[in-house]
């Protein structure tokens, strides 16, 4: 066990601690914005922390600390000291509620406006984007995970007559700089003025979800406490004084259940009870933090009354913006100099760094305040409440089985179930096309509506079951808590390639589509690892490719279908994770990442959240086939239909089309890798949607744009000859392609998104990179398969 | 004739729509929508 030379303490470090050990922080070392994360999560002074168990890998491990299940890697937990949980400990804060009351003069009617503004603020999974959607009818996503809001969200909803704005903001531990969403809750709360805070508290971990409390009880905006999950926290038998409770805190507090919508009107009510009282002189609460910062709290009020409290103590803390705003004034010097006096004063007399030493304070308070108003259920164990799953989902030996076996049932429950539909709907195009056929006389237009329109648009619609039961599927899992798990899982794998496990959750979406995907890697700190993760998702076969493959693998492979088609799946992953490696050694080498993630308790997935995720996923999916799919369906089929030369067969006329002109243009490219020019112009055309690739061959193969099951565009792959005579399409022919389309460049909507995600030099990497690594990598399996065929 | 001049018409406003599309993106002005549904506020991809 690690010793560190302490006169007073047997001071080790966490990461040496066995799983089981329950033990005590001391102090948390080094410095920078991970240890200040460690330190708003609960790792402060005095607090208990228990080791639950390491990942199936070993590495990272789970802690509890407060409420809540966090991971952490070994090399992470190594900078956290700890002693025996009864040893004592010096300076550590008092749990004393230790309020002061402040009288606050209402400077402005906000009534006056026509519209108020309530912006959302908690920690992140506390049920923020639920309470949302219930109040304003929307439809965002939610999950039971943190990160899924990643910007703002405005929605509206009437009260009393009184128009209010409603804003969803990004979820955070507290309102420093750590993350961006946090800068940007920050930001959107100093410059937006929004009139009054909802916050809300998770009543399950009320001790962490208050500490964020305190920072927005010092900015002196209204204030209403939404109190989270309370159909949960009356089960646990635990008892709350919530009337005490809103006067030690100086906020009204009401108790909901966001998602059945319990005791929401209410709490609407509450936030316009502040608004209204924000007019009028009010008292408000504020943290006390003891006479030595209160002290320099007043002396900085002195020469900056303009600023609030929350800025004031940035300013001691030593904040950057906060001490922007400081040079704005002509005594920055003078502020800067008490700051800078009173900070050392501070740290000398409590012996810890400013940071600590107010983070601190403030759980001190929040334990104070808590200590009076909650008594806990003695007969129940809370700790093990929504984790008993873990005992076999995160288990040591069956952690990783039951994640292929997880993954491995939703892909195939997508294949099967959507099966049926699938034929429905296709009989259905089929039989419209028909009809439109029949009733029409032969011509150009006809030709366009059957061949171009109503077949091009309904080869793609024929996959709609299949999405809705893909994200049926993943909504459920990221309900029930299980992404979270899946990242703690496979965090090892992803550190080895350089990255963080958080990143699995964007690459998952990615099975999906690229572009919510691009979306997600949002919720990663570090910039690099959101470039790596952005560049590498296109990797992770989207379901746009997947009529490609069925079409493709039915008509070539016999046997081991399924396996055929997992395989290209893998390639994908491995060829991400080589493009991981390869980015982290060179262009964008950086240290390891450090990430604290909240293990989420888990919770029943709702019938509403599923249905409106599904819901979400298909009219994207039904709006992207009435505008992108439409219009290149009506472009490709004109470039493969125009100039009309007259005497010429089907196959000739095609041949001289546009479309035949540039795929003869670009065949010397695509020879090496078994392609014909058909082949080559269908990934082109492939590049608005990847779904287009069908389309194109439906359209340069059979003179009709035809689905993945279509015989007729089936039976022409497997017989149609060269001018040789000899076969242009066989099993590796068909394998090369797919691997081509698996891994070439992703579809404009996936450019785009990375291009504001990354910016347009990353995009412009993009288009290159993944090009020449679906050339290569089609060119070797070719040529060295033909070696032996 | 007629349905040759309703073929190309319609092929035109699709080529239309791309340059438009091609146009809004370029100048950074397109509609924030990035998923490529088109929607002016497009709830899956709206920053």
């Amino acid at each position: 066990m690690k010793e560190n030379n302490d006169n007073t303490h047997s001071v080790r470090l966490l990461d040496a601690a066995p799983v089981g050990a329950v033990v005590k922080v001391a102090r948390v070392r080094g410095s920078g914005a991970f240890r200040q994360r460690l330190l708003e999560m609960g790792f402060v002074r005095g607090a208990v922390v228990t080791v639950i168990k390491n990942a199936p890998l070993q590495d990272p491990v789970e802690y509890r600390i407060l409420a809540s299940h966090i991971s952490l890697r070994h090399s992470e937990a190594a900078q956290v000291e700890v002693v025996d949980v009864d040893e004592e400990l010096k300076n550590v804060a008092e749990d004393v509620y230790n309020g002061t009351t402040q009288t606050v003069v209402g400077e402005q009617d906000p009534m006056a406006d026509n519209v108020l503004r309530v912006a959302l603020v908690g920690n992140p999974n506390c049920g923020k984007t639920s309470l949302f959607n219930f109040v304003t009818g929307a439809r965002e996503k939610v999950g039971n995970y943190g990160g899924v809001t990643v910007d703002s969200k405005e929605g509206y909803f009437t009260i009393d007559g009184k128009r209010i704005e409603l804003v969803d903001l990004p979820g955070t531990y507290s309102l420093t700089e750590y993350t961006p969403e946090e800068m940007y809750v920050r930001t959107y709360l100093r410059d937006k003025h929004p009139d009054a805070i909802l916050n809300i508290v998770d009543a399950g971990n009320m001790e962490r979800n208050l500490y964020l409390t305190t920072q927005i009880m010092d900015m002196n905006i209204p204030l209403v406490i939404a109190l989270n999950m309370w159909d949960e926290f009356e089960a646990s038998g635990d008892k709350l004084d919530i009337e005490a409770m809103s006067r030690l805190l100086g906020a009204e507090i009401v108790p909901v259940t966001a998602r059945d919508g319990k005791g929401i009107p209410t709490v609407l009510k509450a936030c316009l009870n502040a608004i209204e009282q924000s007019e009028h002189e009010s008292t408000h609460k504020n943290v006390n933090y003891g006479l030595m910062v209160e002290n320099t709290i007043a002396q900085l009020e002195a020469l900056r009354p303009d600023l609030n409290r929350y800025t004031l103590l940035k300013v001691v803390e030593n904040d950057r913006h906060a001490l922007e705003l400081i040079d704005q004034a002509d005594n920055a010097r003078e502020v800067r100099e008490v700051a800078d006096r009173e900070r050392r004063k501070i740290e000398r007399e409590f012996n810890d760094d400013i940071v600590s030493v107010i983070t601190d304070l403030k759980y001190g308070f929040v334990r104070g305040a808590l200590a009076e108003v909650h008594t806990p259920n003695p007969n129940r164990d809370k700790t093990k409440m929504g984790y008993a799953q873990d005992a076999v989902l995160t288990n040591r030996w069956l952690g990783l089985p039951v994640l292929f076996l997880l993954m491995w049932l939703v892909f195939q429950s997508t294949f099967t179930l959507g099966a049926y539909p699938q034929q429905w709907i296709e009989s259905g195009v089929e039989w419209f096309g028909q009809w439109v056929a029949s009733i029409m006389p032969n011509g150009v237009l006809r030709d366009l509506l059957v061949d171009g329109i109503i077949a091009g648009v309904g080869g793609v619609l024929v996959f709609l079951p299949n999405i809705l039961i893909l994200f049926f599927f993943i909504s459920l899992l990221e309900d029930s808590g299980y992404m979270a798990r899946a990242a703690f899982i496979v965090d090892r794998i992803m550190h080895r390639v350089g990255l963080h496990g958080k990143s699995f959750i964007p690459y998952l979406i990615g099975f999906g589509c690229g572009v919510p995907a691009i979306m997600a890697t949002r919720t990663l700190e570090n910039r690099r690892d959101r470039i790596i993760t952005i560049l590498t998702v296109p990797f992770m076969s989207c379901s746009a490719r997947l009529p490609a493959y069925l079409l493709l693998v039915s008509a070539f492979f016999a046997a081991n279908q399924g396996l055929v088609l997992m395989s290209l799946y893998v390639v994908g992953i491995v060829m991400a994770a080589f493009t991981a490696i390869l980015l982290s050694k060179t262009v964008l080498k950086h240290d390891h990442t450090q990430f604290v993630m909240e293990l989420p308790p888990y919770r029943t997935p709702t019938a509403r959240n599923a249905a409106i995720h599904m819901w979400s996923k298909g009219s994207q999916y039904l709006r992207k086939m009435g505008t992108v799919i439409l219009v290149a369906s009506i472009i490709v089929w004109a470039l493969g239909y125009f100039p009309r030369h007259e005497g010429q067969t089907q196959q000739e006329q095609v041949e001289n089309s546009y479309m035949g002109r540039m795929g003869k243009a670009i065949e010397p490219a695509v020879k090496p890798l078994g392609f014909n020019w058909q082949m080559g112009v269908s990934v082109l055309t492939g590049a608005a949607a990847k779904e287009i690739v069908v389309s194109t061959m439906g359209v340069l193969y059979t003179g009709e744009t035809a689905d993945e099951e279509s015989t007729s565009l089936k039976q022409k792959l497997q017989t149609v000859t060269d001018e040789q005579g000899q076969h242009v399409f066989n099993p590796i022919v068909a394998y090369s392609f797919m691997l081509f389309i698996l891994l070439y460049f992703p579809c404009i909507a996936a450019l785009t998104a990375i291009k504001r995600e990354a910016g347009t030099k990353w995009m412009i990497f993009e288009i290159f990179y993944t090009t020449a690594v679906a050339w290569l990598v089609s060119f070797v399996f070719y040529q060295t398969a033909m070696l032996f065929h | 004739m007629i349905q040759t001049l309703i073929a190309l018409f319609i092929v035109a406003l699709a080529l239309c729509w791309v340059l438009v599309r091609v146009v809004k993106t370029m100048r950074g002005k397109d509609t924030g929508c990035n998923c490529g549904c088109g929607s002016k506020d497009c709830k899956a991809c709206k920053h």
